[in-house]
């Protein structure tokens, strides 16, 4: 046979597709003809090269990018309402606190004014967290 | 052989539902598999993360498309592959089907010497839908029938090409083989 008949049969050698008979046949020719030896050898470095291409890692911060541009980072409605509850819980916590204390060092020293000043701040910073909704009244 | 990631069809619905967590998720099992499959296409380490970037945020716009019924990884393979050819396409002296021949070997002096860079250097001048057939049969082991699926074309176009692109690649070694032996 030529080496172009040969050929033929050299696909399926390289893809594991032959017999044991016409496998032995195939490495008997290959190893009397360094043409059809070079393209078996030339093939299996291509394949060598392509399966041993490394695996690379992903770079640092990609994940993040991509997760970061596809769906952007944003304050659920529920949260947010969260939050402002919980300001309004914790500036009604201090008003009590500050009346308590300002109420006691009223009673003592007669200092009015400090009370009336720190009752005004704290009234402001509750405003502020629900808007403008007033939930303790206006200022004398 | 890179194995194809585990991805939950369970995590695909959720990140369809727009559940942040469930994306990332997502994304971090598929980001290693992506990336490599980018660099393959691209062979550049910038190129290569926008290329990952354009198929993840494409996969995030087209979540809606995909149908539980079936499994996901074929399906985003599909999507990857057209993502990376098109981007390819688009890029300027991207190599054509039409132009692409198995041209005779250069002289063994031509351009490297070390087969194994002889060999990247011709790889990368492949057109991308060879290089995809490529790194799908190597890189992912895939099956001719898992490529032609993944690549919407016929196991007969995806033997052709695979032949093409390594006779391409054989041709240009076999000179430097031949000093070899």
């Amino acid at each position: 046979m030529s080496c172009d008949e040969w050929k033929a049969f050299l696909q399926d050698y390289l893809a594991g597709g032959l017999s044991d008979t016409a496998k032995s046949a195939v490495e008997r020719h290959l190893s009397d003809c360094v043409p059809c030896f070079a393209e078996v050898r030339a093939h299996k470095l291509v394949e060598k090269h392509l399966a041993e291409q490394p695996v690379l890692d992903v770079p640092a911060g990609l994940v993040d990018r991509i997760v970061d541009r596809a769906v952007p980072r944003r304050v659920s409605r529920f949260r947010h309402e969260l939050l402002r509850v919980a300001a309004a819980f914790v500036a009604a916590i201090s008003l009590g606190a500050a009346a308590v204390t300002y109420g006691y060092t009223d009673r003592l020293s007669g200092a009015g004014d400090r009370f009336d000043s720190a009752r005004r701040s704290i009234e402001s910073s509750i405003r502020g967290a629900f808007g403008a909704t007033n939930l303790i009244g206006r200022q004398p | 052989m890179y194995a194809a990631p585990d991805i939950s069809k369970e995590t695909v619905l959720r990140a369809r539902l727009g559940d942040r967590a469930a994306f990332r998720q997502l994304v971090e099992g598929l980001a290693r598999l992506t990336f490599n499959l980018a660099w393959r296409m691209v062979y550049n380490a910038t190129d290569a993360e926008d290329l990952t970037q354009e198929i993840f945020l494409r996969l995030h716009r087209n979540l809606d498309k995909f149908d539980p019924q079936y499994p996901f990884m074929p399906w985003f393979r599909t999507l990857a592959t057209h993502v990376c050819i098109n981007w390819k396409k688009a890029q300027p002296k991207a190599a054509s089907l039409d132009a692409m021949e198995v041209d005779p070997a250069g002289a063994p002096g031509d351009g490297p010497r070390d087969p194994s860079a002889l060999l990247q250097r011709e790889i990368e001048k492949l057109p991308p839908e060879y290089k995809m057939v490529l790194t799908y049969l190597y890189f992912q082991g895939l099956s001719i029938a898992d490529i032609a699926d993944a690549m919407h074309i016929p196991p007969g176009t995806v033997k052709t090409w695979l032949f093409r692109a390594r006779e391409h690649l054989k041709e240009k070694l076999k000179p430097h083989v031949a000093t070899l032996l």
